[in-house]
């Protein structure tokens, strides 16, 4: 299989909703705005392949044979996931450097940046 | 999801504020006006969910009821969490439950029109105090936060969110109605709504107070809801429509008060160019059918003094005869002594400086004027005019003494100055 020279990268959005709580309607749809600009930006370069809310909550299950079943992270949590971004990208830094645009920062989340695994052996 | 385009991301401006709003009120509506804290809440939750929902991949077709259904939902879990919910009698609460359940199919627009007709009648109830009423309009009505209420009113926010406490806790005590009065009753009760809309778009209109951009935004929200006043069948009335022409003939020249700096301008040094002559249309349009019904209010007095002013192409071709006739009229009305003390302008423009400053010795009780700066200011004015320049620096200096905003004292320090540039009489 042929060497492409982009691999993809996932940003983990974490925390992005534990600063919002103080928000005013107006602030808010302001920050939307400016997420959305930054998102609709890299689509149109062919750079942002993905993006997905998760909602809040949910259930975490663990234990021997699935046995607990707990509550989530709470949706305020600043390690609370609220969705990724899929990006192409040539190295980590490159992706990293494309992560760090994020207007997102200026809004209390953190992205993790992480490289999809390839299964192709060359 | 409309996630194609380069709009993916875009709702009407103010969408959150607005949309939100009209949320609270399709709640209490089905609520009841006790549990107005519980519908304000689950709509900023909601909002709260529509920005991190829709920062990923756009906004959904139908915003609206997107944000309904959300805020629905959570108020359904709300009352379920709530003890009291389930010792209510239980068909309330099924009925109550079946509602919030439902899809939202009510979002007609004169569904929600009539929601939010409804919730002014509530906010500008006149059992609650007048300063609560703009506050909770602000909060309630048009989606303002504490914080940003704050701002506007050059007060704290923790002041704020006592005042808004204070309002939701009296609503629950009278247990007053989510509904439009009886026609008995309604004239009275719309002048009050009216009455607070003036408030609220003075607030935003003083010159001198506040941020700038908060400012205007009072103006345009006092604009939207004597708009909606005026187009409901329920409250159309002469009155509305002459307060709406008021509000735009006023907001046309909202930019062209102050200069580049910051520093008030006084209406011959504005730019007449700079007024928003679509606004001023507008008003006048509005001011002429707001004559039909023989209706004649104060607002209809005050929106045609704006009316001259705006109609006059340079600060020379003033009709201040039209003026002085206009303030006759509207004294004769109000009583009051700051009606008095503006009429004295167009006392001195017809009659001249002397007789400005004549009248205002003359203006009874002076009490409530001695505190007021732009009383003195005036009189430092008026005996500027006659070339009487150490009397017209005494006035200046007592006005400087008595404003509290610096953009105020700039403005006074200004004409002092140029008095002392005068040599001495």
């Amino acid at each position: 299989m042929k060497k492409t020279l982009t691999n993809q990268y996932m940003f983990l959005v974490r925390g992005a909703g534990c600063d919002a709580g103080s928000l005013s309607p107006e602030q808010m749809q302001t920050q939307m705005r400016e997420v959305y600009a930054w998102i609709d930006g890299l689509t149109k370069q062919g750079v942002m392949t993905a993006a997905q809310p998760l909602t809040p909550g949910g259930k975490m299950v663990s234990g021997k044979n699935g046995g607990v079943i707990s509550d989530c992270i709470a949706a305020e949590s600043k390690e609370a996931v609220g969705g990724f971004f899929i990006v192409n990208a040539s190295s980590l830094e490159a992706a990293v450097n494309i992560a760090r645009t994020a207007p997102a920062f200026n809004h209390g989340a953190r992205l993790e940046v992480r490289q999809l695994a390839s299964l192709d052996c060359d | 999801m409309s996630g194609s385009g380069d709009s993916a991301g875009e709702v009407a401006a103010h969408f959150f504020r607005h949309e939100g709003a009209q949320v609270v009120a399709a709640l209490t509506a089905h609520l009841g006006t006790h549990r107005l804290q519980l519908a304000e809440d689950v709509v900023q939750e909601a909002l709260l969910r529509a920005l991190q929902t829709w920062s990923y991949r756009g906004v959904p077709d139908n915003p609206a009821a997107w944000l309904t259904q959300v805020a629905k939902n959570l108020a359904l879990n709300a009352l379920q969490r709530e003890q009291r919910w389930h010792e209510k009698a239980a068909g309330i609460a099924a009925e109550h439950a079946r509602w919030l359940a439902a899809p939202p199919a009510d979002l007609a627009p004169e569904t929600f029109a009539d929601d939010t007709l409804r919730m002014m009648f509530v906010c500008c109830h006149p059992e609650l105090a007048a300063d609560s009423q703009t506050a909770l309009a602000l909060r309630t009505l048009c989606g303002f936060s504490p914080a940003e209420i704050a701002a506007a009113f050059l007060t704290s926010e923790a002041a704020i969110a006592k005042r808004l406490v204070r309002a939701r806790q009296r609503i629950r005590e009278l247990a007053l109605p989510f509904a439009v009065p009886d026609p008995a009753g309604l004239s009275a009760r719309l002048d009050g709504v009216l009455h607070t809309l003036y408030l609220l778009f003075n607030e935003g209109y003083k010159a001198s107070a506040g941020d700038r951009l908060v400012r205007e935004e009072l103006c345009q929200e006092a604009i939207r809801l004597v708009t909606f006043v005026t187009q409901h069948p329920a409250t159309q009335t002469p009155r509305a429509r002459a307060l709406l022409a008021l509000m735009q003939l006023n907001a046309a020249r909202l930019d062209t008060r102050t200069d580049a700096a910051g520093n008030l301008l006084r209406l011959h040094e504005q730019d007449r160019t700079a007024w928003d002559q679509t606004l001023i249309q507008r008003g006048i349009l509005n001011l002429r059918l707001a004559a039909q019904g023989g209706d004649l209010s104060v607002y209809h007095l005050e929106a045609g003094i704006a009316a001259a002013h705006c109609l006059a192409a340079e600060a020379a071709a003033t009709d201040w005869p039209r003026i002085l006739q206009l303030y006759d009229q509207l004294l004769a009305r109000t009583g009051s002594p700051v009606t008095a003390m503006n009429r004295a302008v167009a006392v001195a423009r017809v009659h001249g400086p002397q007789a400005g400053l004549d009248l205002l010795d003359r203006i009874q009780p002076r009490s409530v004027l001695a505190g007021n700066h732009l009383y003195h200011s005036l009189r430092g004015a008026f005996a500027a005019e006659l070339g009487q320049t150490t009397a017209a620096v005494a006035h200046f200096r007592q006005a400087a003494k008595l404003a509290l905003l610096p953009a105020e004292r700039d403005f006074i320090a200004r004409r002092i100055k140029e008095c002392e540039a005068v040599k001495p009489s």
